[in-house]
């Protein structure tokens, strides 16, 4: 008689036997003195993502991120000398931020007593500069923060000893940086101020568990058929702090009216060809797994990079209070030639947007269990790697157990 | 006549479900019953194979205003699709209150 092949109902726990297999604490979900450690450890640690080079494509082009959890207020700005940089929105003369909001400029003049600095940051104007002490315009430039990019991506870090920003992605960057990013455009962006944590909002995007309930309506895409009912994630892999696992594809799906119009003039959401042809865009399905529908990408801590064969889209977990989130997605896909791509897309763009208001059901929820106090441990299964892997890095690096 | 020429028999649904923005498209959605929703999709389903090729004559930005009314005709059907097709229901009956999810234009 066979018996059931225990290892193949819990591979993940083999391929990173150093999880473990235990209940997984909840005091970091719901701890001040926990996510004040985070900031210090991890926030102001790490390289943080704040979007693409396409947001500031010109000279002069400039956003300013406002970040909660770095208690910062950042100016991304592409230079004259078309060169992405990142400053502290602040003000050498006093302290006063310069500016709001994102747009083109010359430079930025500081609207309490015009101290003004170039798109390079230099000082360039100091009003009634000779009633100061010696003043050298050379050493009050606006102070610079670590920017670099990776395939488009803008990354900040205040952390002055912080690794390179390649090696910091390591094998993450190496899995996904020849996804044709600079090729798509964004569709929309979508926002939210969620009531959780940013880890409990993050784990809800980085199972495939839920799919069968949260999704019940809209996963036929994903795996749920008979032989595979919840979906399993397809392969995990982990890389330092960051990881990524591939969803499977439902051979058996059967598109909407709606949807199967979407394929018809252009690449549809779900029905591309890449569920037969594995590898066949870069930096998409790492195993080469044949019925393969997208990659889950998490890149440590905050930032998802999610890519399927026509389409990638982004999240932001943005930590505002242990329990309070700001949440942001950026969809993205080829820029549409003619009318009828351009519909085609919409049907794809509003199918993922209604699926991300089921997502967002529950994480609220969730936090208010979890507050509650009632339970101290999460009970994770093996498809859960990726909730495990997250709470082992963090508490890590809370602890300075961290290593690599 | 505010559609191209071929057209006439959609001219009923122009007034109410021609909108140019996603979000006001959703609104749209979100304030319609079924029946609404139901009448609007059964009645540009089978005249997709129609508008997309017109529309397809001509460069996405540069349509005149007549195709760009069509265009956002076709693009109201996709936003009320998945209420029709999957919902049942003019929301995502379990989502995230729409009114804190904020879409924004690319
Ligand atoms: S604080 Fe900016 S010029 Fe005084
Ligand atoms: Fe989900």
């Amino acid at each position: 008689m066979n018996k059931p092949d225990f290892d193949t109902l819990h591979p993940y726990v083999r391929q990173y036997s150093d999880l473990g297999t235990g209940p997984v604490p909840v005091m970091p979900v719901v701890s001040p003195e926990y996510f004040e450690r985070e900031r210090e450890t991890i926030f102001k640690k790490m390289w943080l993502n704040l979007g693409r080079v396409e947001d500031i494509p010109n000279p002069g082009d400039y956003v300013v991120r406002d970040i909660a959890i770095l208690k910062a207020s950042i100016i991304l700005v592409r230079g004259d000398d078309d060169q992405v940089r990142a400053f502290h929105n602040v003000c050498r003369h006093r302290g006063n931020q310069l500016v709001q909001g994102s747009g083109n400029a010359k430079g930025f003049s500081c609207g309490f007593h015009g101290w003004t600095y170039d798109t390079q940051g230099q000082c360039v104007f100091v009003p009634d500069e000779e009633v100061f002490f010696n003043l050298d315009r050379s050493q009050t430039g606006l102070s610079p923060v670590r920017c670099e990019t990776f395939a488009g991506f803008v990354f900040v870090t205040v952390n002055p000893s912080a690794v390179p920003l390649v090696e910091y992605l390591g094998g993450f960057g190496q899995q996904i940086g020849d996804f044709p990013f600079q090729t798509m455009q964004r569709m929309h962006t979508l926002k939210a101020d969620v009531n959780c944590n940013w880890k409990v909002f993050i784990d809800a995007f980085q199972e495939s568990y839920h799919g069968r309930f949260v999704h019940r309506l809209t996963a036929a895409a994903a795996g749920c058929v008979d032989d595979d009912p919840y979906a399993h994630l397809t392969s995990v892999r982990l890389y330092g702090p960051h990881r990524s696992a591939s969803v499977p594809f439902n051979p058996e799906y059967q598109p909407t009216p709606a949807e199967a119009l979407s394929f018809k003039y252009a690449q549809s959401l779900w029905l591309h060809e890449g569920n037969a042809g594995a590898q066949r865009v870069p930096g998409t399905n790492p195993a080469g797994h044949p019925n393969w529908l997208f990659d889950i990408n998490v890149c440590f801590p905050n930032f998802f990079v999610d890519v399927s064969s026509s389409w990638f889209f982004t999240y932001h977990f943005w930590p505002v209070a242990v329990d309070r989130t700001h949440w942001e997605y950026n969809f993205y896909m080829l820029p549409p030639q003619n009318a009828g791509e351009r519909i085609s897309r919409e049907y794809s763009k509003l199918y993922l947007r209604d699926l991300l208001r089921e997502d967002l059901s529950t994480v609220e929820t969730t936090q208010a269990g979890l507050s509650s106090g009632a339970i101290e441990h999460m009970i994770l299964s093996d498809q859960e790697v990726a909730v495990r892997h997250q709470y082992k890095v963090v508490d890590d690096m809370v602890n300075g157990r961290w290593v690599g | 006549m505010t559609l191209p020429g071929g057209f006439d028999d959609l001219e009923c649904w122009v007034a109410e479900w021609a909108i140019g923005e996603e979000a006001a498209r959703n609104r749209k959605r979100l304030a319609s019953s079924l029946d609404q929703l139901q009448a609007y999709y059964n009645a540009l389903l089978p005249r997709m194979d129609a508008i997309i090729p017109h529309l397809n004559q001509y460069s996405l930005d540069a349509l005149a205003p007549a195709e760009q009314t069509l265009l956002e005709m076709a693009l109201m059907f996709m936003e009320v699709a998945p209420a029709v097709e999957i919902y049942k229901h003019p929301d995502v009956p379990w989502g995230f209150v729409a009114e804190r999810f904020h879409i924004l234009p690319a």
